[in-house]
Protein backbone atom coordinates (compact mmCIF):
# COMPACT_ATOMS: atom_id res chain seq x y z
CA UNK A 1 0.00 0.00 0.00
CA UNK A 2 1.48 3.54 -0.81
CA UNK A 3 1.89 6.16 1.64
CA UNK A 4 -1.06 8.83 2.12
CA UNK A 5 -3.79 6.30 0.65
CA UNK A 6 -6.70 7.69 0.37
CA UNK A 7 -9.50 5.89 3.14
CA UNK A 8 -10.85 4.52 -0.17
CA UNK A 9 -8.07 2.64 -1.30
CA UNK A 10 -7.56 1.60 1.95
CA UNK A 11 -10.77 0.31 2.50
CA UNK A 12 -10.53 -1.42 -1.13
CA UNK A 13 -6.66 -3.12 -0.10
CA UNK A 14 -8.46 -4.37 3.01
CA UNK A 15 -11.08 -5.81 1.14
CA UNK A 16 -8.72 -7.30 -1.85
CA UNK A 17 -7.35 -9.65 1.19
CA UNK A 18 -11.19 -11.16 1.66
CA UNK A 19 -12.41 -13.82 -0.49
CA UNK A 20 -16.00 -12.95 0.35
CA UNK A 21 -15.64 -9.43 -1.34
CA UNK A 22 -15.69 -8.13 -5.06
CA UNK A 23 -12.44 -6.51 -4.22
CA UNK A 24 -10.54 -9.96 -3.85
CA UNK A 25 -12.32 -11.18 -7.32
CA UNK A 26 -11.19 -7.83 -8.85
CA UNK A 27 -7.94 -8.08 -7.53
CA UNK A 28 -7.01 -11.73 -8.56
CA UNK A 29 -8.53 -10.69 -12.23
CA UNK A 30 -5.88 -8.14 -12.98
CA UNK A 31 -3.43 -10.23 -11.20
CA UNK A 32 -4.51 -12.67 -14.04
CA UNK A 33 -4.72 -9.93 -16.67
CA UNK A 34 -1.45 -8.45 -15.71
CA UNK A 35 -2.98 -4.92 -15.24
CA UNK A 36 -2.79 -2.84 -12.83
CA UNK A 37 -5.30 -3.11 -10.23
CA UNK A 38 -5.79 0.87 -10.18
CA UNK A 39 -5.90 0.86 -13.86
CA UNK A 40 -8.76 -1.74 -13.20
CA UNK A 41 -11.65 1.03 -12.77
CA UNK A 42 -10.51 2.19 -16.14
CA UNK A 43 -11.05 -1.19 -17.77
CA UNK A 44 -14.60 -1.04 -16.58
CA UNK A 45 -15.26 2.42 -17.03
CA UNK A 46 -16.02 3.37 -13.41
CA UNK A 47 -15.27 6.45 -11.59
CA UNK A 48 -12.98 5.73 -8.67
CA UNK A 49 -16.50 6.04 -5.89
CA UNK A 50 -18.26 3.94 -8.63
CA UNK A 51 -15.15 0.96 -8.50
CA UNK A 52 -15.43 1.40 -4.54
CA UNK A 53 -18.55 0.62 -4.10
CA UNK A 54 -17.96 -2.58 -6.49
CA UNK A 55 -15.13 -3.43 -4.70
CA UNK A 56 -17.11 -3.54 -1.00
CA UNK A 57 -20.03 -5.86 -2.59
CA UNK A 58 -20.01 -9.39 -1.82
CA UNK A 59 -19.76 -11.69 -4.26
CA UNK A 60 -22.71 -13.03 -6.20
CA UNK A 61 -22.58 -16.97 -6.21
CA UNK A 62 -22.31 -17.61 -9.92
CA UNK A 63 -23.87 -21.01 -9.20
CA UNK A 64 -27.06 -19.31 -7.85
CA UNK A 65 -30.56 -19.02 -9.81
CA UNK A 66 -30.57 -15.64 -8.87
CA UNK A 67 -27.03 -14.78 -9.91
CA UNK A 68 -28.38 -12.30 -12.93
CA UNK A 69 -30.74 -10.46 -11.00
CA UNK A 70 -27.77 -9.77 -8.35
CA UNK A 71 -25.30 -8.93 -10.94
CA UNK A 72 -28.21 -6.71 -12.32
CA UNK A 73 -28.81 -5.11 -8.94
CA UNK A 74 -25.10 -4.50 -8.55
CA UNK A 75 -24.97 -2.69 -11.70
CA UNK A 76 -27.77 -0.88 -10.58
CA UNK A 77 -25.87 0.43 -8.10
CA UNK A 78 -22.29 0.68 -9.10
CA UNK A 79 -22.51 1.26 -12.71
CA UNK A 80 -20.48 -1.59 -13.26
CA UNK A 81 -21.58 -3.61 -16.50
CA UNK A 82 -23.51 -6.72 -15.95
CA UNK A 83 -21.76 -8.44 -18.19
CA UNK A 84 -18.47 -7.65 -17.68
CA UNK A 85 -18.51 -8.40 -13.85
CA UNK A 86 -20.56 -11.56 -14.35
CA UNK A 87 -17.14 -12.36 -16.75
CA UNK A 88 -14.56 -11.73 -14.14
CA UNK A 89 -16.65 -13.90 -11.54
CA UNK A 90 -16.57 -16.55 -13.72
CA UNK A 91 -12.99 -16.31 -14.88
CA UNK A 92 -11.78 -16.01 -11.16
CA UNK A 93 -14.06 -19.09 -10.06
CA UNK A 94 -12.78 -21.30 -12.88
CA UNK A 95 -9.47 -20.33 -11.92
CA UNK A 96 -10.11 -21.56 -8.34
CA UNK A 97 -11.86 -24.53 -9.33
CA UNK A 98 -8.65 -25.16 -11.32
CA UNK A 99 -6.26 -24.79 -8.53
CA UNK A 100 -8.47 -26.99 -6.15
CA UNK A 101 -8.72 -29.42 -9.01
CA UNK A 102 -5.01 -29.42 -9.77
CA UNK A 103 -4.02 -29.98 -6.43
CA UNK A 104 -6.08 -33.01 -5.40
CA UNK A 105 -5.00 -34.24 -8.69
CA UNK A 106 -1.14 -33.95 -7.63
CA UNK A 107 -2.11 -35.48 -4.43
CA UNK A 108 -4.16 -38.23 -6.37
CA UNK A 109 -0.90 -38.98 -8.89
CA UNK A 110 1.37 -38.65 -5.83
CA UNK A 111 -0.34 -41.48 -3.96
CA UNK A 112 -0.61 -43.83 -7.03
CA UNK A 113 3.07 -43.70 -7.45
CA UNK A 114 3.86 -44.50 -4.09
CA UNK A 115 1.29 -47.93 -4.30
CA UNK A 116 3.11 -48.49 -7.18
CA UNK A 117 6.86 -48.77 -5.88
CA UNK A 118 5.27 -50.51 -3.21
CA UNK A 119 3.91 -53.20 -5.18
CA UNK A 120 7.40 -53.34 -7.41
CA UNK A 121 9.57 -53.81 -3.73
CA UNK A 122 6.68 -56.87 -3.08
CA UNK A 123 7.31 -58.76 -6.27
CA UNK A 124 11.32 -58.23 -5.95
CA UNK B 1 -24.71 9.28 -7.43
CA UNK B 2 -25.08 7.97 -3.99
CA UNK B 3 -27.91 8.14 -1.74
CA UNK B 4 -27.54 8.03 1.95
CA UNK B 5 -29.68 5.57 3.62
CA UNK B 6 -30.80 6.02 7.30
CA UNK B 7 -29.26 4.14 10.05
CA UNK B 8 -32.40 2.13 10.30
CA UNK B 9 -32.02 0.98 6.45
CA UNK B 10 -28.63 0.50 6.81
CA UNK B 11 -28.73 -1.44 10.32
CA UNK B 12 -31.72 -4.08 7.79
CA UNK B 13 -29.32 -4.41 4.99
CA UNK B 14 -26.57 -5.51 7.76
CA UNK B 15 -28.88 -7.38 9.03
CA UNK B 16 -30.54 -9.30 6.02
CA UNK B 17 -27.01 -9.59 4.90
CA UNK B 18 -27.33 -7.37 1.77
CA UNK B 19 -24.65 -7.68 -0.61
CA UNK B 20 -24.32 -3.84 -0.61
CA UNK B 21 -24.52 -3.03 3.05
CA UNK B 22 -20.78 -2.23 3.68
CA UNK B 23 -20.71 -0.22 0.78
CA UNK B 24 -23.87 1.57 2.51
CA UNK B 25 -22.32 2.02 5.54
CA UNK B 26 -19.27 3.42 4.31
CA UNK B 27 -20.66 6.16 2.40
CA UNK B 28 -22.87 6.91 5.48
CA UNK B 29 -20.12 7.07 8.13
CA UNK B 30 -16.46 6.99 6.47
CA UNK B 31 -15.66 10.41 6.26
CA UNK B 32 -17.71 11.52 9.19
CA UNK B 33 -15.67 9.26 11.48
CA UNK B 34 -12.04 10.05 9.51
CA UNK B 35 -12.55 13.55 10.10
CA UNK B 36 -13.62 13.22 13.75
CA UNK B 37 -10.68 11.23 14.65
CA UNK B 38 -8.16 12.88 12.76
CA UNK B 39 -9.27 15.67 14.90
CA UNK B 40 -8.81 13.38 17.80
CA UNK B 41 -5.76 12.07 17.18
CA UNK B 42 -4.25 14.78 15.14
CA UNK B 43 -0.23 13.70 15.85
CA UNK B 44 -1.09 10.01 14.90
CA UNK B 45 -0.27 8.84 11.54
CA UNK B 46 -3.71 9.02 8.92
CA UNK B 47 -2.54 5.71 7.68
CA UNK B 48 -3.53 3.82 11.14
CA UNK B 49 -6.56 5.75 11.77
CA UNK B 50 -7.66 4.56 8.43
CA UNK B 51 -6.78 0.98 9.10
CA UNK B 52 -9.21 1.17 12.33
CA UNK B 53 -11.81 2.84 10.49
CA UNK B 54 -12.03 0.27 7.72
CA UNK B 55 -11.30 -2.70 10.17
CA UNK B 56 -14.08 -1.34 12.55
CA UNK B 57 -16.54 -0.94 9.35
CA UNK B 58 -16.06 -4.13 8.43
CA UNK B 59 -16.10 -6.14 11.36
CA UNK B 60 -19.66 -4.32 12.13
CA UNK B 61 -20.57 -5.12 8.45
CA UNK B 62 -20.09 -8.71 9.44
CA UNK B 63 -21.61 -8.68 13.06
CA UNK B 64 -24.32 -6.14 13.51
CA UNK B 65 -26.30 -8.33 16.00
CA UNK B 66 -23.84 -6.84 18.53
CA UNK B 67 -25.44 -3.17 18.10
CA UNK B 68 -27.52 -2.21 20.49
CA UNK B 69 -29.94 0.43 18.75
CA UNK B 70 -31.45 1.47 22.64
CA UNK B 71 -28.00 1.79 24.26
CA UNK B 72 -26.38 4.02 21.72
CA UNK B 73 -26.46 6.11 18.16
CA UNK B 74 -24.85 4.03 15.41
CA UNK B 75 -22.60 6.91 15.02
CA UNK B 76 -21.66 7.07 18.71
CA UNK B 77 -21.40 2.74 18.53
CA UNK B 78 -18.74 3.45 15.74
CA UNK B 79 -16.79 5.94 17.35
CA UNK B 80 -16.11 4.43 20.99
CA UNK B 81 -15.75 0.60 19.01
CA UNK B 82 -13.10 2.39 16.59
CA UNK B 83 -11.74 4.71 19.56
CA UNK B 84 -10.62 1.52 21.39
CA UNK B 85 -8.88 -0.25 18.38
CA UNK B 86 -6.72 2.87 18.31
CA UNK B 87 -6.24 3.47 22.22
CA UNK B 88 -4.84 -0.62 21.67
CA UNK B 89 -2.83 0.16 18.60
CA UNK B 90 -1.10 3.25 20.53
CA UNK B 91 -1.23 1.25 23.84
CA UNK B 92 0.94 -1.70 22.37
CA UNK B 93 2.98 0.44 19.91
CA UNK B 94 4.13 2.93 23.69
CA UNK B 95 4.77 -0.52 24.82
CA UNK B 96 6.71 -2.39 21.94
CA UNK B 97 8.72 1.33 22.15
CA UNK B 98 8.90 1.51 26.16
CA UNK B 99 10.27 -2.50 25.53
CA UNK B 100 12.65 -1.71 23.44
CA UNK B 101 14.44 0.71 25.46
CA UNK B 102 17.98 -0.43 26.93
CA UNK B 103 16.17 -1.28 31.15
CA UNK B 104 13.62 -3.00 29.63
CA UNK B 105 14.67 -5.82 26.87
CA UNK B 106 12.47 -8.15 25.34
CA UNK B 107 14.07 -11.94 24.32
CA UNK B 108 12.45 -11.25 20.59
CA UNK B 109 11.21 -7.98 19.44
CA UNK B 110 10.01 -6.01 15.95
CA UNK B 111 12.87 -3.95 14.27
CA UNK B 112 11.61 -0.71 15.38
CA UNK B 113 14.39 1.09 12.81
CA UNK B 114 11.54 3.81 12.19
CA UNK B 115 10.92 4.56 15.51
CA UNK B 116 12.36 7.94 16.66
CA UNK B 117 12.96 7.02 20.17
CA UNK B 118 16.74 8.13 21.08
CA UNK B 119 16.67 4.89 22.67
CA UNK B 120 15.28 3.02 19.80
CA UNK B 121 17.83 -0.26 19.04
CA UNK B 122 18.66 -2.54 16.32
CA UNK B 123 18.24 -6.05 16.61
CA UNK B 124 21.87 -6.45 16.99
CA UNK B 125 22.48 -3.83 19.38
CA UNK B 126 19.39 -5.02 21.57
CA UNK B 127 20.66 -8.23 21.57
CA UNK B 128 23.59 -7.57 22.79
CA UNK B 129 22.40 -5.35 25.56
CA UNK B 130 20.02 -8.26 26.72
CA UNK B 131 23.42 -10.05 27.12
CA UNK B 132 24.86 -7.23 29.31
CA UNK B 133 21.98 -7.32 31.60
CA UNK B 134 21.84 -10.93 31.77
CA UNK B 135 25.72 -11.21 33.09
CA UNK B 136 24.91 -8.58 35.23
CA UNK B 137 22.27 -10.84 36.60
CA UNK B 138 24.28 -14.06 36.49
CA UNK B 139 27.30 -12.33 38.29
CA UNK B 140 24.78 -11.24 41.28
CA UNK B 141 22.53 -14.36 41.83
CA UNK B 142 23.83 -17.71 42.18
CA UNK B 143 19.81 -18.91 41.75
CA UNK B 144 18.62 -19.27 38.40
CA UNK B 145 15.16 -18.54 39.93
CA UNK B 146 16.34 -15.12 41.37
CA UNK B 147 17.94 -14.20 37.94
CA UNK B 148 14.52 -14.92 36.18
CA UNK B 149 13.15 -12.62 38.95
CA UNK B 150 15.26 -9.99 37.94
CA UNK B 151 14.39 -10.50 34.69
CA UNK B 152 10.94 -10.19 35.49
CA UNK B 153 11.19 -7.44 37.85
CA UNK B 154 13.65 -4.83 36.18
CA UNK B 155 13.34 -5.94 32.53
CA UNK B 156 9.78 -7.07 31.61
CA UNK B 157 8.58 -5.19 34.18
CA UNK B 158 5.47 -7.81 35.06
CA UNK B 159 3.07 -6.40 37.89
CA UNK B 160 0.63 -9.32 37.70
CA UNK B 161 1.47 -11.59 41.23
CA UNK B 162 0.17 -14.64 39.06
CA UNK B 163 3.00 -14.35 37.18
CA UNK B 164 5.29 -14.70 40.00
CA UNK B 165 3.61 -17.51 42.01
CA UNK B 166 4.57 -20.64 39.80
CA UNK B 167 8.06 -19.07 39.57
CA UNK B 168 8.25 -18.83 43.47
CA UNK B 169 6.26 -22.30 44.28
CA UNK B 170 3.24 -20.76 45.70
CA UNK B 171 0.53 -21.41 44.09
CA UNK B 172 -0.94 -23.06 46.62
CA UNK B 173 -1.45 -20.16 48.84
CA UNK B 174 -3.83 -17.42 49.09
CA UNK B 175 -4.26 -14.90 47.24
CA UNK B 176 -3.42 -12.33 49.96
CA UNK B 177 -0.87 -14.36 51.15
CA UNK B 178 0.71 -15.12 47.81
CA UNK B 179 0.61 -10.66 47.05
CA UNK B 180 2.70 -10.58 50.57
CA UNK B 181 4.97 -13.50 49.41
CA UNK B 182 5.95 -11.94 45.52
CA UNK B 183 6.15 -8.22 47.50
CA UNK B 184 8.95 -9.72 50.10
CA UNK B 185 10.72 -11.10 47.18
CA UNK B 186 10.75 -8.24 44.52
CA UNK B 187 11.89 -6.00 47.56
CA UNK B 188 14.81 -9.12 48.22
CA UNK B 189 15.91 -8.89 44.40
CA UNK B 190 15.83 -4.71 44.47
CA UNK B 191 17.79 -4.65 47.28
CA UNK B 192 20.22 -6.86 46.39
CA UNK B 193 20.79 -5.24 43.14
CA UNK B 194 21.00 -2.34 44.48
CA UNK B 195 23.93 -3.45 46.65
CA UNK B 196 25.64 -4.97 43.38
CA UNK B 197 25.33 -1.52 41.88
CA UNK B 198 22.38 -1.99 39.58
CA UNK B 199 21.98 2.19 39.29
CA UNK B 200 25.55 2.62 38.00
CA UNK B 201 25.50 -0.23 35.59
CA UNK B 202 22.20 1.03 34.14
CA UNK B 203 23.51 4.82 33.63
CA UNK B 204 26.60 3.22 31.86
CA UNK B 205 24.46 1.01 29.41
CA UNK B 206 22.43 4.38 28.88
CA UNK B 207 25.18 6.40 28.54
CA UNK B 208 26.77 3.42 25.43
CA UNK B 209 24.20 3.14 23.62
CA UNK B 210 23.28 6.86 23.10
CA UNK B 211 26.72 7.06 21.74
Amino acid sequence: MQANSTLLETMINRLSKEPSYLAWYLQRYANDEGIEFTNLKEKLNLSGEQFGRLAMCKVPDSKASDFAKRLRTIQEFTGVNHFALAAIIRRCDALISLENSSSENYLLAARKREETSEDEENES
Amino acid sequence: MSIKLSDKEILEKLLVRDGMALAHLYEAYADVLLRYFKIKFRTLDEQILQACICDSLIAFSEHPDRYNAHSASLKTYLIMDIQGDILNKLDKDKRSRKQNKIVALLPEHENNSEDADTFSLSDGEAFYLKEQVKGFFNSVFSDPADEKLAWMIMVEKTRETIAYTKLLNIEHLSVEEQQVEVKKHKDRISVQLRRKGWMDFTKNLKRNASE
